[in-house]
C-alpha cells in the first residue's frame, strides 16, 4: 500500500510539473486584454467643446460630423438618442481631437426618424462630467428604398398608415397588391391592423408596426395551427399588372444567397388574458407551373399566379418565446415546406426563388382557443447575406 | 378448534394485511406546503427629487401565493424509483380556485441495478468540482442571521439551489469498482443533459455531457479526473444564421493525507485545462471560429488538529484569463435584471430599478459621466425575489456588481486571478462557538481595462465570523444564538486607470427562544462600498466590450452606497419541519454621491412553511 501510494504520489508530482511548465499564455506577450482604453488624468480638460458642423439629411446624404478638442489623449465616447425612435448610435475612439462622422446608423433596435429632436453626449472615461449638445435629425436614412441587393416587403414597413384614413384595405404598389388577409369562419372580423408606436411599444422602423391579434373566436382548420390573420404581398394580379411578373429581382436566383428577415416582438407586454402561444410564419410562394390559378389547373381561383394545393409555399416559422424586439433572419434554402398539403404542401419541392409570385406573414395560435397577438415590423428580402440592421443603406 | 371458514377469514385477512404493507412500502409520499403574503412599500428621494417628480411607480405592493408540493415516490423494487412533485399554486388574490394552477415540478426515476450501477434519469442535480461543475453563492453568507437565512431559504427552494447542484434534466449513471489490493476502489461518474431546448431560426439544443473518475488508493491518497463538454447542436435548427458554442474542461484532482490520532495533514490540488469556441454563423465570411484557450492551477495544505476542531489552510491558485468553465462560472444570481419583482420601474417607468446603469422600458440611457449607480440588486433583492435567480448555465461571463464580490465573482473559478489565501476555523454547529476567518491575497494575471501603462488589478480580502450558541454556555435549555460575519474586500489599481474600490458586507443575526418552540429572531445585513471600479460587459463570444459597442462597457461607476436590510419578527416552530412567521423588514439604500436616488422600502412578510 505505502509503495503504492509513494509510485502514485511521483508520477502525479511529476506530471504536475510538465502541465505547468508546458502551458502558455498567449495574451501574456501583449500584456492586456480587451479594448485599449486611456483614462482621463486630473489635469484634463475641454479645450474645444462638443459641437456638429451641420444638420444632418440623411436622404440628401447630408452626413455630419462631430468634433471636440482635448489637452491629452483619452478614451472619449459619443453617444447619439433620438428622442422620438430613441434610437441609440454610439461613437467612440481615443485620441485628444474628436473628428466622428455620423452616416445615419444606429446601433441595437431602433432605427431613427426623420425630424426628430436629438442629442448627442459626450463623456470621456474616469471624466465626471459630460458636454451635451441639442440638433435635429432632419432626414433619417432611407431604409426602404430597393438596392440591388435588398428589397422591402411589400409595405411591412407601414409607414403609409399615416397616408390612409382605413388602414386596412388592399394597397396597390404598382403592379403588387398588399394587403391584410381576412379569414372568417363566423361573422367575427380578424384582428390585423397597424398600430402607432407608444411610450411602452415602440416600432423598430419608423412609427407604425404590424400587429395581429386573434381571439378564440377566429379559428381555422389549417393542419400548421390555428391561422389568425397576416399580411400578403401578391404578383401578377388578375387585371393589375403583367400576368409574368414576380417579386423577386431576376438576378435572384441563388436560394443559398436569398435571406427573408422581419422584426417580431416577443412576449412582454401582452394585454391581460393574451397568451404567449403565437407562432409567426413568413412565407414565400412559389408559381411551380408559371401560369395563373385558375379552375383547370387549381381547385380554386386564387387570384393570382399561387396555387396553394400544388405549388410550393416554403416557411420561417418563428415561435414568439422571447422579449423585446429580435431581428430573425433565414437563408432562403433552409425554408421549411409548409405541412399542409393543401396550402403550399404539394409543389414540385424545388425552391425556384424566381418564381416567388405571393409573400405572407400570417400569426397562428399554437393552443386553440388562446388570444394571442404578434407584433411584426419591417420585413425585408436580402440578397448576399442576411439584413445588417446597423449598417448603413449604402453598404447593402 | 378453527373452523374451515374461519381459517379462510383469518388466511385472507393476513394476505389483505401483507399486500397492504408491501403497497404501503412501494409508494411513500413527502411535500412541502407553504403561505407566504409580502407587503411592501417604496419611499425615498428616488420617488420625489430636484430633477424630476415620479407619479406614475409604484409606492406599494402586495404579493403572495399558497403552494402545495406534494411528492409522491413510488419504489417497486430495488432497481426502480419513480418519484414526482406535483405543484399545486394558488397566486395571492387567487382564491376558490380562480387562478389555481396546476404543475409538475420533478419528475425522475432512479436506483440501482444489480446493486452495482446506480443510476438517475431526469431532473437530477449535479456538481462536480469547483472548476468543473458547481453552483456557488451568490453572495457571502456564512455566518448569516437565523431569519434572513430562513427568508433566503425560500427563494433557494423555488429555484432548486440545493448545496451547490446545478438542476439539469437528463441521465447521471455512477459504479465503483473494488479491489482486495493496492487500491481500495476505482468510482465512474458519467452523466448527459439538455440544457436548453432549441428554438426555431433562434438558437439550438444545448447539450452537456461529463464525467468522473476516482481513483481511491487508501484513505491517504485519491486522485481524480474530471471532464465536462457544454456544446450546441446546431443541427437542431433549420437556419444556419444561428450562432453556437462548445467549452469543453477537463480537469485532474488529488488529494493526499496523512493521518494521525490527533492530527490530520492534507495536501489538495486540482489542475485543468479549458477550450471555449463560437461559431458565430455559417452564413459567408461571419463564420469566422472564435476559440480561446487557457488553463489553470490550485494548490493547498492544511492541518487539522482534532480535539479543538482547529484547522489551519493554505492555498494558492493561478487560473488563466482565458479559462472559461461554464458549468463552474456561471452566477446564481443576476445583478442587473430587468424582470425583478418587487418595484420593478422608477423614474415614471423611465428606469429599471434593478436594470444596467440607467437602462429602462423606454430605451431611454442615463448617459454620460460618472453614473450614479442605481443600478443592480440590493440586499433585499439576494435574499427575497427568486425572479432574479439564474437556472441557466451561460456560455459566457455575466456582468456583475463589484460591491458585492469583486475578488471571486465567477467563484472559486473566476479567471484572471492569482495569489493566495489562507484561513483557519474552529469548532462546530454543536459546540459553544464555532468560528473561521479567511485571508485572500490575489491580483489579475494579465490586466483588463489599461491598455496604456497595463497595471493589474490587486485584490485583498478578509473574511470571517462566529456562530456563538451562548445557550450551551450557560447551560440553558431554550436557544440563544448569536451570530457575526463580515467580508472585507479592497481591490486597487494605479496606472492611467486607477481603481480603488472598499466593500465591507457585516452578518449580525440573534436568535432568543422566549418560551418553547417560539423564538424571536433578528438580524443585520449591511454592506458599504467606497470608490470607483470599471464596468467589464462581455457580448455573446464572451469578448469584453468596448464603449463603440456597448455604450456602458468600461464605464467608470462610482460605486459609494450604503445599504442596511435588518429584519425582525417572531417565529413559532410547530416541530423541526413546520413553522410560522413573521417578519418585518427594512432595506435602506443610499448612494454617497447621487442622494436624489436614494430609497428605503418597508415590507412585511408572514411566511408558514411546513415539510413532511
Amino acid at each position: 500500500m505505502k509503495n503504492m501510494k509513494t509510485i502514485l504520489s511521483g508520477i502525479l508530482i511529476t506530471a504536475l510539473a510538465l502541465c505547468i511548465s508546458s502551458c502558455k499564455r498567449d495574451y501574456m506577450s501583449q500584456g492586456y486584454e480587451g479594448p485599449a482604453q486611456v483614462s482621463a488624468s486630473s489635469n484634463f480638460q475641454v479645450t474645444t467643446k462638443l459641437n456638429i458642423d451641420i444638420t444632418p439629411d440623411f436622404a440628401l446624404d447630408i452626413t455630419p460630423t462631430f468634433g471636440a478638442v482635448f489637452n491629452e489623449p483619452v478614451t472619449w465616447t459619443i453617444v447619439i438618442q433620438g428622442d422620438s425612435s430613441t434610437g441609440i448610435k454610439t461613437l467612440s475612439g481615443t485620441s485628444s481631437t474628436v473628428s466622428a462622422g455620423w452616416d445615419g446608423s444606429h446601433d441595437g433596435t431602433y432605427y431613427f426618424e426623420s425630424g426628430e429632436p436629438a442629442i448627442a453626449v459626450l463623456s470621456v472615461l474616469g471624466w465626471s462630467s459630460t458636454d451635451t449638445i441639442h440638433f435635429t435629425i432632419k432626414s433619417a436614412p432611407l431604409v426602404t428604398a430597393s438596392t440591388p441587393n435588398y428589397m422591402l416587403v411589400g409595405n411591412t414597413d407601414f409607414e403609409y398608415a399615416s397616408k390612409y384614413t382605413n388602414k386596412k384595405f388592399p394597397i396597390p404598389i404598382g403592379s403588387t397588391l398588399f394587403q391584410f388577409a381576412t379569414f372568417e369562419i363566423n361573422t367575427n372580423p380578424s384582428e390585423a391592423f397597424i398600430v402607432q408606436q407608444n411610450d411602452v411599444i415602440r416600432a423598430p422602423e419608423g412609427k407604425y408596426f404590424g400587429r395581429v391579434s386573434g381571439s378564440f373566436l377566429n379559428l381555422s382548420a389549417q393542419p400548421n395551427g390555428v391561422f389568425i390573420d397576416g399580411v400578403q404581398v401578391r404578383n401578377g394580379w388578375s387585371g393589375t399588372g403583367p400576368n409574368n411578373s414576380y417579386l423577386l429581382p431576376t438576378t435572384w436566383k441563388d436560394p443559398t444567397q436569398i435571406y427573408l428577415n422581419i422584426w417580431v416582438r416577443g412576449i412582454d407586454n401582452l394585454p391581460p388574458g393574451f397568451q404567449p402561444h403565437a407562432t409567426l410564419n413568413f412565407e414565400v410562394d412559389e408559381d411551380d407551373n408559371g401560369a395563373f390559378a385558375t379552375l383547370s389547373n387549381c381547385n380554386q381561383v386564387s387570384g393570382d399566379k399561387w396555387c396553394p394545393c400544388n405549388e410550393d409555399g416554403w416557411f420561417l416559422k418563428i415561435p414568439i418565446t422571447h422579449k423585446g424586439w429580435k431581428l430573425f433572419s433565414c437563408r432562403y434554402s433552409d425554408l421549411l415546406q409548409n405541412e399542409d398539403w393543401w396550402n403550399g404542401g404539394n409543389g414540385n419541392r424545388i425552391l425556384e426563388p424566381q418564381k416567388v409570385c405571393r409573400m405572407q406573414i400570417g400569426a397562428n395560435c399554437n393552443v386553440p382557443w388562446s388570444n394571442i397577438q404578434a407584433d411584426f415590423d419591417y420585413a425585408t428580402i436580402t440578397y448576399g447575406g442576411p439584413l445588417k440592421p446597423n449598417a448603413s443603406p449604402s453598404q447593402w | 378448534m378453527i373452523t374451515f371458514a374461519k381459517r379462510i377469514i383469518l388466511t385472507a385477512s393476513i394476505v389483505a394485511g401483507t399486500v397492504m404493507i408491501s403497497n404501503a412500502q412501494i409508494v411513500y409520499f413527502n411535500g412541502l406546503g407553504r403561505a407566504l403574503v409580502t407587503g411592501s412599500q417604496l419611499n425615498g428621494n428616488v420617488l420625489n427629487n430636484q430633477n424630476y417628480k415620479d407619479t406614475t411607480s409604484y409606492r406599494k405592493q402586495t404579493a403572495g401565493y399558497t403552494i402545495f408540493d406534494l411528492g409522491i415516490n413510488s419504489q417497486p423494487n430495488e432497481s426502480l424509483r419513480a418519484s414526482a412533485i406535483l405543484r399545486l399554486q394558488n397566486a395571492f388574490g387567487g382564491f376558490y380556485g380562480d387562478g389555481s394552477q396546476f404543475l409538475f415540478r420533478q419528475l425522475r426515476l432512479d436506483g440501482v441495478i444489480s446493486k452495482k450501477v446506480k443510476y438517475e434519469i431526469g431532473d437530477i442535480d449535479l456538481s462536480l468540482t469547483h472548476y468543473t461543475l458547481f453552483n456557488f453563492n451568490e453572495i457571502y453568507n456564512d455566518h448569516e442571521s437565523d431569519v434572513v437565512s430562513q427568508r433566503r431559504s425560500v427563494v433557494e427552494y423555488e429555484n432548486f439551489n440545493f448545496g451547490n447542484n446545478w438542476r439539469l434534466q437528463g441521465a447521471h449513471v455512477q459504479t465503483n469498482l473494488r479491489f482486495k489490493s493496492g487500491i481500495e476502489k476505482i468510482g465512474f461518474r458519467v452523466f448527459a443533459t439538455r440544457n436548453r431546448r432549441y428554438v426555431p431560426a433562434v438558437s439550438p439544443d444545448r447539450y452537456m455531457i461529463g464525467g468522473r473518475v476516482d481513483l481511491v488508493q487508501s484513505r491517504s491518497f485519491q486522485l481524480g479526473g474530471n471532464y465536462v463538454y457544454l456544446y450546441d447542436a446546431t443541427g437542431t435548427v433549420v437556419s444556419t444564421l444561428v450562432p453556437s458554442n462548445q467549452n469543453q474542461v477537463v480537469t485532474g484532482d488529488f488529494k493526499i493525507n496523512h493521518i494521525t490520532d490527533n492530527v490530520d495533514y492534507s495536501l489538495i490540488g486540482e489542475v485543468g485545462a479549458s477550450n471555449n469556441s463560437y461559431t458565430p454563423s455559417s452564413a459567408g465570411k461571419d463564420s469566422i471560429k472564435i476559440s480561446k484557450s487557457d488553463y489553470f492551477y490550485d494548490f493547498g495544505a492544511s492541518v487539522k488538529y482534532k480535539p479543538l476542531l482547529l484547522k489551519i489552510w493554505a492555498n494558492y491558485r493561478d487560473v488563466g484569463a482565458d479559462f472559461f468553465s461554464s458549468g463552474a462560472q456561471t452566477r446564481r444570481m443576476n445583478d442587473y435584471s430587468n424582470t425583478n419583482g418587487m418595484f420593478t420601474t422608477l423614474d415614471n417607468n423611465n428606469l429599471y430599478r434593478t436594470g444596467l446603469y440607467g437602462q429602462g422600458p423606454g430605451n431611454n440611457v442615463l448617459i454620460g459621466g460618472n453614473l450614479p449607480a442605481l443600478g443592480g440588486a440590493n440586499l433585499m433583492d439576494f435574499v427575497s425575489d427568486p425572479s432574479m435567480r439564474n437556472l441557466n448555465l451561460q456560455n459566457h461571463l455575466m456582468t456583475f456588481n463589484p460591491i458585492y464580490n469583486n475578488i471571486t465573482p465567477y467563484g472559486q473559478a473566476t479567471p484572471n486571478r492569482k495569489g493566495f489565501n489562507f484561513g483557519a476555523s474552529i469548532g462546530s454547529n454543536e459546540k459553544v462557538i464555532k468560528a473561521d476567518v479567511q485571508v485572500d491575497l490575489f491580483s489579475e494575471i494579465v490586466s483588463v481595462g489599461d491598455s496604456v501603462t497595463k497595471a493589474l488589478r490587486k485584490y485583498t480580502g478578509v473574511k470571517g465570523g462566529f456562530t456563538f450558541n451562548l445557550h450551551k454556555l450557560l447551560r440553558y435549555e431554550k436557544s440563544i444564538i448569536l451570530t457575526f460575519g463580515d467580508r472585507y474586500e479592497h481591490t486597487t489599481r494605479s496606472g492611467t486607470n486607477t481603481i480603488d474600490l472598499k466593500s465591507n458586507l457585516i452578518d449580525l443575526g440573534l436568535t432568543v427562544e422566549v418560551v418553547k418552540q417560539l423564538d424571536l429572531i433578528g438580524g443585520l445585513k449591511t454592506i458599504t462600498a467606497k470608490g470607483n471600479e470599471y464596468l467589464t460587459i462581455r457580448n455573446q463570444y464572451n469578448q469584453i466590450e468596448s464603449s463603440a459597442t456597448n455604450s456602458l462597457a468600461g464605464m467608470s461607476l462610482n460605486l459609494s452606497q450604503t445599504q442596511m436590510m435588518y429584519m425582525y419578527g417572531a417565529r413559532y416552530r410547530f416541530s423541526k419541519n413546520t413553522y410560522f412567521s413573521i417578519n418585518g423588514v427594512s432595506q435602506i439604500v443610499k448612494f454617497t454621491n447621487a442622494s436624489y436616488m436614494n430609497y428605503n422600502v418597508q415590507q412585511i412578510f408572514f411566511n408558514y412553511t411546513m415539510i413532511f
